[in-house]
């Protein structure tokens, strides 16, 4: 046998323990990668992986129908073993409730409800947003045509009619002359 | 063209004025102008002073008032001497104008249309 000293020992003991800390790590950030939102269902973190395929969960499905077939089967045959096969059904059902309750908080998930509700109350905000440019910009453009077409004129009391009938004729017939000239 | 609110003001005081000299005006320039609405705002400025010698020019006279060559100028102006209070100077001067007979056929068939149509609104 190998004579092992003191010292070699004490590093053996390190080494181990660091490859066990190591492998620790790993799974635990396995883990939680595979809940990278830290999504909670009534206050436990949920550990499962709700990301999974859906050809995975057929797959997981077909093979639960499978077993539940084989133990009802179990049961027709056999009454001795009726405890066990409880236990089993048991557990296979309570697999299934915590799929059920996975999928649960992934689609009522409160996080998820918010944001689809802040999504669509944006996408509303930007609608009514481009509406009323589009309005603002249409009065503006008849603002502008109506501007275009408008006469500007700053005499505006001393034109009126009855300023203008208290005024000789000859001085209306030079204003009447001037302005039929410009028609 | 569209006129101006200022010539439209000056056509309406002349048509107001109490001076008679400002029917010579309107005759001279407003019914002789080319712009059909400034013939027409004339007309009735014309009609609305409701004398003898203003009504003469728009019943009488070729080319002006219910003469005119434009239909919407001569019906507007049959349309004002319709809505007038006092009719009776018109239908003197519709009466003088059938009687006449060195005035053309044509002025005196109008007269004479305008005439029944004012027998028919009083």
């Amino acid at each position: 046998m190998e004579k092992i000293s003191p010292l070699r020992a004490g590093l053996n003991a390190i080494n181990n323990t660091f490859k066990t800390n190591k492998a620790e790590k790993t799974n635990n950030t396995r883990q939680n990668s595979s809940n990278p939102f830290g999504i909670s269902f009534k206050g436990t973190l949920l550990q499962m992986d709700v990301f999974e395929s859906s050809a995975k969960k057929s797959a997981d499905k077909a093979v639960k129908d499978n077993s539940l077939a084989q133990i009802d089967k179990f049961e027709k045959t056999s009454k001795v073993e009726k405890v066990a096969t409880n236990t089993i059904k048991d557990n296979a059902a309570e697999n299934s409730s915590n799929d059920l309750s996975a999928v649960k908080a992934v689609k009522s998930n409160p996080f998820a409800d918010k944001f689809n509700s802040f999504m669509s109350s944006a996408k509303e905000v930007g609608n009514n947003i481009k509406q009323n440019t589009l309005a603002f910009c249409g009065k503006v453009k008849d603002s502008f045509s109506k501007l275009a077409t408008s006469e500007v004129s700053m005499d505006l009391f001393g034109n009126s009619v009855s300023k203008l009938s208290k005024r000789p004729v000859n001085d209306l017939e030079g204003m009447f002359k001037t302005e039929v000239a410009k028609v | 063209m569209a006129i101006s609110k200022k010539l439209c003001n000056i056509i309406e005081a002349l048509g107001i004025h109490e001076d008679n000299d400002s029917i010579r005006v309107l005759n001279e320039i407003g019914t002789n102008c080319a712009n059909d609405e400034v013939r027409e705002l004339t007309s009735k400025a014309l009609i609305k002073k409701n004398v003898k010698k203003s009504l003469e020019i728009v019943i009488k006279e070729k080319g002006k008032g219910i003469n005119d060559l434009s239909a919407k100028v001569a019906m507007s102006a049959i349309n004002e001497l319709l809505s007038l209070k006092d009719k009776s100077f018109a239908t003197n001067v519709l009466e003088e104008t059938i009687a006449q007979e060195e005035l053309d056929k044509d002025i005196k068939d109008t007269a004479k249309s305008v005439k029944a149509l004012m027998s028919f609104s009083i």
